[in-house]
């Protein structure tokens, strides 16, 4: 089971976090919990749904461990993401395209913009987005009404926004502000 | 194009999944619609992590995985489930192979027909013991 299905854990669990030690414990806690929950699952169900819940539920309670002050997470840029911005700023959308394939700091960068959303939201924004699930499906995973998981992916999606343009603004102003 | 579906855009010209007479329209748009331009490069910031497919740690070729939960396998790009399998594969093959080549060596040699003659020692049927010399000097 575990080698069948790391893969797609592992894409879930990156979906949340950028450091490999984080990922790879998580990924084996997912199986971990698997493994001993296996009597709760319910063979009428997709198994992959039922493992995929197990993951979600993890990096979201990591999420939560790990919550810290928005302004905390938006400092101390690297060089490379700093040039990573300013290409952002002025290069073409399919300039950008492509260089963001190739730049590593790109994936850190969008880490950190999504680590300033409250875990909720970007739980949602990661189900609904990246992962392309259904409203349904996130309702059901979360526990939530379908309207509520609409309204947190907007707002999620508006927040993320305005982090994006401030840092974009004040790094085409000369600095970027911490 | 409106703005509306520039923006609804974003994700799949990202990915790389608009048809190209869209794609074409959608970029054209952003040339001329500062809004929306600068809402694409604020998506940006985040799409790598959201509308990418990730860089996985065991270097699996995930840009030809499914994004379903129906993995097919068995692609041009080897994934690091089938890299193992024939890694293994291999191993199993070695280990035969010496495996074999050690009992060959172990094994003692077939002796030339010449050798096998001048080792002969007979022995009688009845009694397993060799039989007396015989006296070839004796006159007949």
């Amino acid at each position: 089971m575990a080698a069948r299905y790391r893969d797609k854990v592992e894409r879930i669990c990156h979906r949340f976090f950028s450091d490999r030690e984080l990922i790879r414990d998580l990924t084996q806690e997912s199986f971990i919990r698997a493994f001993s929950g296996l009597k709760s699952y319910r063979s009428e169900l997709p198994f992959v749904g039922w493992l995929r819940a197990i993951v979600v539920n993890l990096c979201y309670d990591e999420l939560r461990r790990r919550r810290r002050r928005p302004e905390e997470l938006i400092a101390d840029f690297s060089a490379s993401e700093v040039s990573w911005i300013d290409l952002v700023s002025y290069a073409t959308p399919e300039e950008i395209i492509s260089s963001a394939q190739e730049r590593h700091e790109s994936r850190s960068l969008a880490h950190r913009l999504l680590a300033t959303l409250k875990p909720e939201d970007r739980t949602v924004l990661v189900l609904r987005d990246a992962e392309e699930m259904s409203v349904a499906d996130i309702a059901a995973l979360m526990h939530w009404s379908e309207a509520k998981v609409k309204i947190r992916a907007f707002r999620a999606r508006q927040a993320l926004r305005r982090v994006g343009a401030r840092l974009l603004l004040h790094r085409r102003g000369g600095e970027i502000v911490k | 194009m409106t703005c509306l579906e520039a923006r609804n855009d974003f994700p799949a010209l990202w990915r790389g999944t608009l048809e190209p007479e869209r794609r074409d329209e959608l970029l054209a748009h952003l040339a001329e619609c500062a809004q929306c331009d600068k809402a694409f490069r604020s998506f940006a910031l985040s799409a790598p992590v959201l509308y990418s497919e990730p860089v996985l740690i065991n270097g699996a070729d995930e840009s030809k995985a499914p994004r379903d939960w129906t993995f097919s396998g068995g692609t041009l790009g080897m994934t690091a489930r089938w890299r193992r399998r024939l890694a293994m594969s291999v191993a199993a093959s070695i280990l035969l192979a010496a495996g074999f080549a050690a009992y060959v060596a172990v094994s003692a040699p077939p002796e030339s027909l010449e050798d096998a003659v001048a080792n002969f020692e007979p022995v009688s049927e009845l009694t397993g013991h060799a039989p007396p010399a015989v006296n070839r000097d004796v006159a007949l």
